[in-house]
């Protein structure tokens, strides 16, 4: 089998040399040209090995819907696989190698699979890998893992760029080929704002691959208009990869991705020529007839001297008198007995030699095609240099059906077109099932104008004149069933199915398409089965279809990300101090979005080591720590206590303005959902501050109560923490800090009792300071504007100098908070109720609030759920971790324990170990020995139950 | 007076056909209310998706009963009123590529028909929330939170790096 470019004719600048390396070896082009057409020309017919036989393959198709010559381009950080040659355009300097070959494509080591073809057919793997027993599995896996898939990603980081765009337009146009050019043409000139997006690298589609002038003139001009049109855009290389609600189109553009919202989309994406059944049709040389009337026609690559085409219908001829003219001498061979005159007589003046009523029986050669055996009226076997393949259209539903439409099957044209659409979609052209250039040209413009018409744009262009272009063939099929059952005939090239495989799989009850697309793999590689669906599913009885769902051809891993990589792969939250941690030698951590300062340098070097220095200074002296990431909300109106009595378990009827009251809040299931502080502003305005964890949560539950729930209430909420920086001044020296800062305002235990809030005005800038407690130790919180809050920040530093006062970071505000028997969110994972963390007394028993039924089932107020406790460490040569389960001493270690472990630290009080935990309820006996388990690290150590307060249990420190 | 910051210490970034700076030193305040008291007590209530400038104020409904008002601070009585002057960082971007720049961060429609000046849009960059407001001579002006404003400055600048 040989190949050549003509000297002249196609579509190529043979000005632009070209020249690129596939496995290392040179291969020369034009520009112009795909990898795939320039390895055509330089007669490199072998391009890999199919997937489980590893059998060598060639080109079959010129599109997207190349099964077999699948590449890998790049190296490294650039290195993508999986892509077909036919859509790469040829690049000076670009290599290429080839995939699924070892050591390579021409002596492949894997093809010994081929000895064992009838072991291996359809369901072998669920058959084999289910026994002997239920881990046998997991033996199997790594080795089907290491021989499955085709190329192979790199494991170097990405250095590809991949940018992302949103564009809008009231027509989406989808091809650019005679039906998608006529539609833009339309709804461009009548003043619509169009995107045409077409996935080769130049605009024309299917006339790209005819060889009449009168096409080529005809989108030339077309082209010209559109190129003039300010209302259009034109995006190349753009491959629309699905189509989502509210017409969202996803479209790889380049390398890069853009959402396009659509307010119409009509299809004019063309139809995928089906091959045929028969022995060896996967044999490097074996095409589709469409295929090779492109590489002429486009690219100036025709066979050698000899070309059979093998059909069905009447658009092969076409494909036939063209390679004819070329120089080719052709052969078709028509499994139809009759066949239209016209036909007959278009290839006899050709020079085509037709036989009829014959079909290909098998093909020959090693590894390449060298001849071929016909069968039928007809018996011979004639050497050729390729085998052109026709077996009828298949409409490219694909994205047609992305939003539910199902296909329907069209008898006269014996295939699928899309079923009823969604009113803003329309199809046109061959994908609609509409063949023949002029019929495509009409139906492109009366969907343009039914698109104009749904959006309301008056402004029609003036009557339209479409040309009437030649030729023009409405083909005739034969809608026949595949009638062979070989293991040599593949169905799908790219999975390796043969009619056999599917045959198998009906004979095994997998009639159901999708039941035997999942047991034979069919359509379910790279190539989602563009040239195999129909004729595997034409074997099914009745007209039978898959299901379509994005993307429509492969899309890279990277232009999902877009810019979503390194530093930027989800969004950081900094609190107003960054900057002065950042230079004051904090280091961060991240919790959640935000970074928090984690330790500071001042401490030591390491958080084990500065934290317990922090903490210190926290309990002797005093501390600062920043804050601001709780959750801050204004609450306003004059049903705003109301509201908030309703959320809150507690009675805040009492809550006088200027204090503040600790609460918590139930989900409407009864557990505990949050805790926090309302503040009493003034009559009708309240500032509520939440976990850090649950601020977006409690603001979202508090719009969704006001919205649905309480409509009568006149409340306004809106979120504050972004507005204000907050800092935790605490320790036994605080007041005389807080004193030094507000040298003319009262802080003295009765001017600030314990849970007050009073607005403090430093330098014009109003600062709220609520005095309460997390770390157990007098302290305040200082909020105020998060543009003043590092001013304010190190105006109390500078003040607290006298005091030693220092910063102190996340670590030893969460150490302080469990000495003191604070919950947190460790503790409040969602499923613990209020009585389970011993908050039970601070629901009110006189008014109603949310989750207040729930919260009394029986469940939760079983005396066996596990309740807080306060955990010592026995064993201090030992660790105890978060996570741990908890048993009792004389327990068998099994299963889920009777608790966990919430939350350790180091006491600086106590000199040891300590934690929180759950522990069931009806075991809790202060100063009992349990022990934790943490299985990952096979590690046990003894505890003793405690209170969860290990220190100031009267609050004493609180109240100095 | 304390010395205010920045969210981005007043940053700037140029590039062909694009200029980003951080505007910072604004005045910006949410009322709530009856729609009868925000007209009574605040001002008209111009359409979503549309400001309305009178006296040295602008106005953007953002909700059914709430107005967001950039400029002095207006007394009410009935309405609650909430300042986010310092909760916010507002970016300027100009040139003739800003159109092009926002499309490539935000899912809305900039061409000037359907965002002419006075327009302003709530989205989201980069997952954070944002109100984007069109200025007479193609100017921009994009508010985000203040904890995020060094994220969304970030992927403004990345995003710029990659128009073509």
């Amino acid at each position: 089998m040989t190949f050549k470019r003509l000297p002249e004719g196609g579509m190529i600048d043979r000005n632009v040399k070209l020249s690129a390396r596939l496995d290392g070896v040179r291969v020369h082009g034009f520009g112009g040209d795909t990898f795939a057409s320039a390895l055509l020309a330089a007669n490199k017919i072998v391009l890999g090995r199919s997937f489980k036989y590893h059998r060598p393959r060639g080109l079959i198709a010129a599109g997207a819907e190349e099964p077999n010559a699948l590449l890998t381009i790049g190296k490294k950080g650039t290195q993508i696989p999986n892509l077909p040659a036919t859509q790469i355009e040829l690049a000076d300097g670009l290599k290429a190698k080839t995939q699924n070959a070892w050591p390579s494509k021409h002596f492949d080591f894997g093809a010994i699979n081929q000895t064992f073809a009838a072991f291996i057919g359809a369901g072998f793997y669920y058959k084999t890998f289910k026994s002997p027993g239920r881990k046998a599995w997991m033996f199997y896996e790594k080795f089907i893992r290491r021989a499955a898939g085709l190329g192979k990603t790199s494991t170097a980081k990405s250095t590809l760029r991949h940018d992302t765009a949103n564009s809008f337009c009231d027509v989406l146009v989808v091809g650019s080929g005679p039906a998608g050019l006529s539609a833009a043409l339309t709804a461009a000139q009548a003043g619509a704002n169009v995107i045409l997006a077409e996935q080769d690298f130049i605009l024309g589609g299917s006339t790209l691959s005819s060889a009449y002038a009168a096409q080529a003139e005809w989108r030339k001009a077309a082209l010209e208009a559109l190129q003039g049109n300010s209302n259009i855009r034109l995006l190349t290389n753009a491959t629309v990869k699905g189509i989502y609600d509210g017409d969202l189109a996803v479209v790889a553009v380049g390398d890069d991705t853009h959402s396009i919202r659509a307010r119409t989309i009509i299809f004019a994406t063309g139809a995928t020529e089906r091959p045929m059944l028969f022995d060896g049709n996967d044999r490097p040389g074996v095409m589709l007839a469409s295929a090779l009337q492109t590489y002429a026609n486009r690219f100036a690559i025709v066979p050698a001297s000899r070309l059979i085409i093998a059909t069905n219908n009447d658009s092969a001829y076409d494909s036939a008198i063209d390679l004819a003219s070329k120089g080719v001498e052709v052969f078709l061979v028509d499994e139809r007995s009759v066949i239209s005159g016209h036909a007959l007589d278009r290839a006899a003046v050709a020079g085509i030699a037709v036989i009829t009523g014959s079909t290909i029986k098998a093909t020959h050669g090693a590894p390449v095609l060298d001849s071929v055996t016909i069968t039928g009226k007809t018996n011979l076997t004639l050497p050729c240099d390729a085998l052109g393949m026709s077996g009828g259209w298949s409409p490219t539903l694909h994205l047609t059906a992305h939003q539910g439409s199902k296909p329907v099957w069209q008898e006269a044209i014996a295939a699928h077109v899309p079923g009823a659409l969604v009113p803003s979609h329309f199809a046109a052209g061959a994908c609609n099932g509409t063949f023949g250039i002029n019929a495509a040209l009409r139906e492109g413009d009366a969907k343009a104008q039914a698109a104009l018409v749904l959006l309301g744009i008056k402004g029609m262009p003036a009557p339209t004149t479409l040309p009437v272009l030649k030729p023009d063939h409405i083909y005739a099929i034969i809608a026949s069933k595949p009638t062979t059952q070989s293991r040599e005939a593949f169905v799908d090239f790219q999975g390796d199915v043969t009619a056999k495989d599917v045959k198998q799989a009906l004979d095994e009850g997998y009639s159901n398409p999708e039941h035997l697309k999942r047991y034979t793999t069919l359509g379910m590689g790279t190539d989602q089965g563009k040239t195999s669906n129909a004729n595997a599913l034409a074997m099914v009885e009745g007209p039978a279809m898959t299901t379509f769902r994005p993307p429509y051809t492969p899309f890279l891993i990277g232009q999902i990300a877009g810019r979503s990589v390194g530093p930027h792969f989800r969004p950081t939250r900094l609190s107003p101090l960054h900057d002065w941690h950042r230079i004051n030698g904090a280091t961060f951590i991240e919790a959640g979005l935000r970074k928090r300062a984690w330790f500071y340098a001042w401490a030591g070097a390491t958080v084990e080591e500065a934290y317990r220095k922090e903490m210190e200074v926290v309990r002797h002296a005093v501390g600062l720590s920043d804050v601001s990431s709780l959750g801050k909300i204004d609450v306003q109106g004059k049903d705003a206590l109301e509201f908030l009595n309703r959320l809150y378990v507690n009675n805040l009827e009492s809550l006088s303005v200027g204090r503040v009251r600790y609460g918590a809040m139930l989900n409407d299931d009864g557990l505990l959902f949050d805790d926090g502080t309302v503040a009493r502003i003034a009559p009708t305005q309240f500032y509520v501050t939440t976990t850090t964890a649950n601020a977006g949560d409690v603001m979202s539950w508090m719009e969704f109560l006001l919205q649905t729930q309480w409509r009568d209430l006149s409340v306004h909420v809106t979120s504050v923490t972004d507005e204000f920086g907050a800092m935790a001044l605490s320790g036994p020296k605080a007041r005389e800090v807080l004193a030094q800062v507000f040298l003319n305002e009262d802080v003295s235990n009765t001017g600030l009792a314990h849970m007050a809030v009073k607005q403090f005005k430093l330098q014009d800038v109003q600062v709220r300071v609520l005095r309460m407690s997390f770390s157990g130790e007098l302290g305040y919180e200082l909020h105020c504007p998060a543009a003043y809050t590092q001013a304010l920040w190190e105006r109390v530093l500078k003040a607290g100098e006298p005091q030693g006062i220092k910063p102190y970071g996340l670590e030893a505000l969460a150490a302080l908070r469990i000495e003191k028997g604070h919950i947190a969110s460790p503790e409040m994972d969602k499923r613990v109720s209020l009585d389970d963390v011993g908050l039970g007394k601070m629901a009110s028993n006189k008014k109603s609030y949310v989750g207040e039924v729930l919260r009394h089932r029986a469940e939760l107020q079983s005396p066996q759920r596990p309740r807080l406790v306060g955990l010592e460490l026995m064993e201090p040569d030992k660790k105890l971790r978060g996570g741990a389960i908890l048993f009792a001493a004389d327990d068998k270690v099994t299963g889920h324990g009777r608790g966990h472990v919430t939350s350790v630290t180091w006491s600086t009080d106590l000199n040891m170990i300590i934690g929180l935990g759950f522990f069931q309820g009806d075991m809790i006996v202060e100063n009992r020995e349990i022990v934790a388990v943490f299985p990952l690290k096979n590690e046990t150590v003894r505890l003793r139950l405690v209170s969860p307060h290990f220190i100031d249990r009267g609050g004493t420190r609180l109240h100095a | 007076m304390l010395d205010a910051r920045s969210p981005l210490g007043r940053a700037a970034f140029d590039a062909d056909g694009i200029s980003l700076r951080e505007a910072p030193d604004f005045t910006l305040t949410l009322y709530a209310g009856s729609a009868i008291s925000l007209r009574r007590e605040v001002g008209e209530m111009p359409d979503f998706g549309h400001s309305l400038q009178a006296n040295r104020n602008t106005f953007f409904r953002n909700g059914p009963n709430q107005v967001l008002v950039l400029g002095p601070v207006i007394e009410t009585r009935n309405c609650a009123a909430t300042a986010l002057s310092s909760g916010r960082a507002r970016i300027e971007v100009t040139g003739p590529k800003a159109p092009v720049l926002l499309g490539a961060v935000a899912a809305v429609d900039f061409s000037p028909a359907a965002f002419g000046v006075n327009a302003f849009a709530q989205t989201a960059i980069h997952h954070t929330p944002v109100l984007i407001h069109a200025l007479p001579g193609g100017v921009y002006h994009i508010y985000g939170l203040r904890s995020f404003a060094q994220n969304l400055w970030d992927w403004l600048v990345d995003a710029a790096a990659g128009l073509r």
